[in-house]
C-alpha cells in the first residue's frame, strides 16, 4: 500500500515536473517565433530605408570620378 | 412527309410484333416495352455513361473545402537584400449591429481621453498608463468609423444564391502593428466599452466587438527590379515576374493546407474530426536570385534618364556573366515603380519584362556570329582578305559596301569593325545555308533560353530550307531573324566566354531564414559552339569595333570594351516597306576584354529622335558606355588596359598592358 502511494506521488511529481518543462517548452517556442517575426519585421524595414538611392548616393563620388581616375591602385 | 413515314414505319412493327388477337392488348404491350426501353437507357445514362458526372455534381453540392494558404518565402538579391517579403498585418473589423452606444464606441476608438479619464476615475487607475497601453490602436480615422457604422453588416451571396447578412464590417485593412500590442490594446478597449456603456458581454451573440485578423502583404522593400520580380496581388497571390513563376513553381509558397469537410445549404464548411488536428502553416521557401540590386538600380535610373529623353517604344538592358550565366541586372523602360504604381490593369505593360517577350529583328549585331563561324568553320582566318565591291547584286535586290562606292579589300575583322554589309554577306556565303543556320541555332537563336521568368519568347528562325537568297543574304547582317535582348546576351557570352553557350539563369539559390544555402541552382553544364582559340579572336576583332569602328563611344582609357551596334530599319506592315524613320539600335558588348567578366545588351526600339541621330552608335552606344562605367566602378574590377603604381619613392607610374591586344595589320585602317 505504502509502495502504491509512494509510486503515485512519484508519478505525479514527475507528471508535474513534465507539464512544467512543455509549458516552458511552448513558451520559448513561441518567443522564438515572436523574436523571428521581429527580426523579419526590421530586416524589411532595414532595407525600406537603406534603399539603392542611398547606397548610389553614398558612391556618388565615385561616379565623377569615372573610370579612368586613379582608383586602382593595386 | 418524314410523319408519314413514321406512322407507316410504327404500323409496320406493330402489325409485325401483335401477338394477342386484341388491339387495345397489342397496344399495351407495345406502349410497355417502349417504356422498358427509355427505362434502360435512362439506367444506363446515369449510372454507366454520365455517372461521374452525377457523382462530381453531389459531391460538389455536399463537400466542401477550406484552404489554408501559408506565408510566402522572400525573394532576395545576390548580396541578400530583401526585393520582396511578406510583412504580417492586421485587418481590424466591428460588429456595428452589436454595438449599444455607437458614440461611446466611436471615441473610444478615436482615443477621446474624457471618456478613458471617467473610466480611471471610477476604476482608481492610472489613466496615462491605460492610454499608452490602447494608444496603438488610435489608428482610426472618424470617417472610417462612421462609414463602417454606415455599412452594419457584411452581405454574403452564397453558392446556392442565399444572401446573408454578417455583423462584420472591416474598419481598417493591412495596419501595420504587432499582434501582441494589438491584442492587448483592443481587450482594454472592449473592457472599459462595456464598462462604461454597462451592456454584458457574455450576453451578446458576439462579444468581439471589435477584433482583428492577421494577414500578410506583399512589400518589396528595395523597391527595385519590377520587370523581374514581378508584384502579387493582395491576397498574395504572384501576377507577374519571379512572384508568378515561383508560386507556381512551390517554392516561394509555402505547403498549402486543404481542410476538406462537409457543406451546408448555406454554403459553410464543417470540418470533421480529423480537420482538428493540429495544423501548422509552413513558411514558403526563401529564394536568392542573381541580380544586384543596387546594380539593377543603377541600371533603372540610367535606363529611364534615356527614356525621358528619347521617348522610345521600350529600352532593354541586359546585364550577365558570361561564365556563368548568371543575369545580374536586366530591366526594361517603362517600368513599375513600386512606390508610385499600383498592381492592376493599368500596370500590366509595365511589368512586362520585354527582353524575354519581345523579339525584334537585331540588325548588324548578327555579323560577329556569322564571321565566328566561318572562323570556326577554318573557312577564313581573321586576317584573310576578302573583296567587297561597292554593290553586291543578289537577286532584283543591290547590297552596298560601307566604302561610298568604293570597291575596297578588307581583311575579316574589318568586315565586322566597319560593319560591312556586302563583307557579311560574303561570309555567311561562304559558310553556306545549312552551317549558317546550324550556327545560329547553336548560338540559341529561335528557341527560348529556358530562363525562369514567364512569357518568354523563342524569337523567330526560320528553317534554312525556306531561306530565298535574298533572304540568306540579309540574314547575315540580322534582318529576316528575330531575336529577344537576352538571347543576345546568351549568345555574345558563347562568343567571348571561350566558346561556350551557357543557359542564361536568374535563380541562384534557395535559402533558410538565416541565410543558410538549402539548394543551389547549378549553372548549366553548356554546350560548345566555337573553338576557345576562335572565342579569343573574335574578343579581338569585338574590340577593335570599340577601338576604331562604329562603337568608338564606349572606348574606355582603363579597360578594353569589345561589342557590336546594330542599327537595324523597321518594317511596316502598312506601307510592306522598311521603314528609315523607326529603328531598332542595338549594341551587344561584353568588359573588359581580356577576360570577360559581364556581356551587356542594350536596345531601344523606336527612339523619338531627330534623323541624324537615329544610329546605334548614338542611341544604343552612350547607354553602355554609361552602365558599363558604373558596373566597373561598383564592381571594383581592376583595369585590363593600365596598371597604375606608386613606387618606394612615392612616385607615381602609369604603365599600359595588354597592348597587344589590339589589331593593327587593317587594310582600311588609318595609318
Amino acid at each position: 500500500m505504502v509502495v502504491a502511494v509512494a509510486l503515485t506521488i512519484k508519478v505525479v511529481d514527475v507528471r508535474s515536473k513534465c507539464t512544467k518543462e512543455k509549458k516552458l517548452i511552448s513558451k520559448l517556442v513561441s518567443e522564438i517565433k515572436e523574436l523571428k517575426e521581429r527580426n523579419r519585421e526590421l530586416n524589411i524595414e532595414y532595407y525600406q530605408r537603406l534603399r539603392p538611392e542611398t547606397v548610389d548616393k553614398n558612391s556618388q563620388e565615385l561616379h565623377f570620378l569615372k573610370e579612368n581616375e586613379v582608383k586602382y591602385l593595386r | 412527309m418524314i410523319k408519314r413515314f413514321l406512322k407507316r414505319l410504327l404500323n409496320r412493327i406493330y402489325n409485325f410484333i401483335k401477338p394477342f388477337k386484341y388491339e387495345r392488348l397489342n397496344a399495351f404491350i407495345l406502349l410497355s416495352f417502349l417504356l422498358v426501353l427509355i427505362y434502360t437507357y435512362r439506367l444506363l445514362s446515369l449510372a454507366l455513361w454520365d455517372g461521374q458526372k452525377w457523382i462530381d455534381l453531389v459531391s460538389e453540392q455536399f463537400q466542401g473545402k477550406i484552404m489554408l494558404s501559408s506565408e510566402k518565402g522572400e525573394i532576395i538579391d545576390r548580396n541578400g537584400a530583401i526585393l520582396a517579403a511578406s510583412r504580417p498585418v492586421l485587418s481590424f473589423y466591428i460588429r456595428p449591429t452589436e454595438i449599444g452606444d455607437k458614440e461611446l464606441f466611436k471615441q473610444l476608438l478615436l482615443g477621446k481621453k474624457e471618456q478613458y479619464e471617467k473610466y480611471c476615475k471610477e476604476k482608481k487607475i492610472n489613466c496615462k498608463k491605460l492610454i499608452s497601453k490602447i494608444s496603438p490602436i488610435f489608428v482610426f480615422k472618424e470617417s472610417e468609423i462612421e462609414k463602417a457604422y454606415k455599412k452594419k453588416y457584411t452581405i454574403v451571396k452564397t453558392k446556392s444564391g442565399k444572401i446573408l447578412k454578417i455583423p462584420f464590417v472591416w474598419l481598417k485593412k493591412d495596419v501595420a502593428i504587432d499582434r501582441k500590442v494589438a491584442y492587448n490594446a483592443a481587450r482594454k478597449l472592449l473592457k472599459v466599452y462595456y464598462n462604461l456603456s454597462g451592456e454584458n458581454a457574455f450576453k451578446k451573440r458576439y462579444p468581439d466587438l471589435l477584433g482583428y485578423v492577421k494577414e500578410y502583404v506583399r512589400v518589396y522593400p528595395y523597391a527595385v527590379g519590377s520587370t523581374v520580380v514581378g508584384v502579387s496581388n493582395k491576397f498574395g497571390e504572384g501576377l507577374s515576374g519571379l512572384e508568378y513563376v515561383l508560386q507556381r513553381m512551390g517554392i516561394l509558397t509555402g505547403k498549402k493546407t486543404c481542410l476538406s469537410g462537409e457543406k451546408d445549404a448555406r454554403g459553410r464548411v464543417y470540418l470533421g474530426n480529423d480537420a482538428y488536428l493540429f495544423v501548422s502553416r509552413e513558411k514558403g521557401q526563401n529564394v536568392q536570385i542573381t541580380i544586384d540590386g543596387n546594380i539593377q538600380y543603377i541600371f533603372e535610373k540610367v535606363v529611364s534618364k534615356y527614356g525621358k529623353l528619347w521617348h522610345p517604344k521600350f529600352i532593354n538592358a541586359v546585364l550577365m556573366n558570361p561564365q556563368t550565366g548568371e543575369i545580374i541586372a536586366a530591366v526594361s523602360w517603362p517600368f513599375y515603380n513600386y512606390m508610385k504604381d499600383e498592381p492592376g490593369r493599368s500596370s500590366e505593360k509595365l511589368l512586362t519584362s520585354r527582353f524575354v517577350t519581345a523579339p525584334y529583328e537585331p540588325g548588324s549585331v548578327m555579323k560577329p556570329f556569322v564571321a565566328a563561324a566561318a572562323i570556326n568553320e577554318g573557312l577564313v582566318t581573321k586576317d584573310s582578305v576578302i573583296f567587297c565591291p561597292a554593290t553586291l547584286k543578289i537577286g532584283k535586290y543591290v547590297f552596298r559596301n560601307e566604302f561610298h562606292g568604293k570597291d575596297v579589300k578588307e581583311r575579316v575583322w574589318e568586315i565586322i569593325e566597319y560593319s560591312d554589309n556586302v563583307g557579311a554577306i560574303k561570309l555567311a556565303q561562304a559558310l553556306g545555308k545549312k552551317k549558317l543556320y546550324d550556327y545560329y541555332r547553336a548560338f540559341g537563336f529561335g528557341q527560348k533560353t529556358g530562363v525562369e521568368i514567364p512569357g518568354e519568347s523563342p524569337g523567330k528562325l526560320n528553317d534554312w530550307k525556306k531561306w530565298r537568297d535574298v533572304e540568306f543574304a540579309t540574314l547575315a547582317f540580322g534582318h529576316h531573324i528575330m531575336v529577344t535582348t537576352l538571347q543576345l546576351a546568351a549568345a555574345y557570352s558563347a562568343l567571348v566566354n571561350g566558346g561556350v553557350y551557357v543557359k542564361p539563369k536568374i535563380l541562384k539559390a534557395i535559402v533558410d531564414d538565416k541565410g543558410r544555402i538549402l539548394k543551389t541552382f547549378q549553372v548549366s553544364k553548356g554546350r560548345r559552339v566555337i573553338s576557345e582559340k576562335t572565342s579569343e579572336v573574335m574578343r579581338r576583332i569585338l574590340t577593335m569595333v570599340v577601338e576604331e569602328g562604329t562603337g568608338k563611344p564606349t572606348k574606355l582609357e582603363n579597360f578594353y570594351v569589345g561589342g557590336k551596334t546594330g542599327t537595324a530599319i523597321k518594317y511596316n506592315r502598312k506601307t510592306g516597306k522598311y521603314d528609315k524613320s523607326r529603328i531598332t539600335a542595338t549594341f551587344a558588348g561584353a568588359f573588359p576584354m581580356t577576360n570577360p567578366r559581364y556581356v551587356l545588351v542594350v536596345s531601344v526600339d523606336e527612339p523619338k529622335v531627330p534623323k541624324n541621330m537615329l544610329w546605334a552608335t548614338k542611341i544604343a552606344v552612350p547607354i553602355f558606355r554609361e552602365l558599363a562605367e558604373r558596373v566597373l566602378l561598383y564592381e571594383r574590377i581592376p583595369p585590363d588596359r593600365k596598371l597604375y603604381r606608386i613606387d618606394e619613392n612615392g612616385n607615381f607610374t602609369i604603365i599600359d598592358i595588354n597592348r597587344d591586344f589590339l589589331l593593327t595589320n587593317g587594310l582600311q585602317q588609318k595609318k
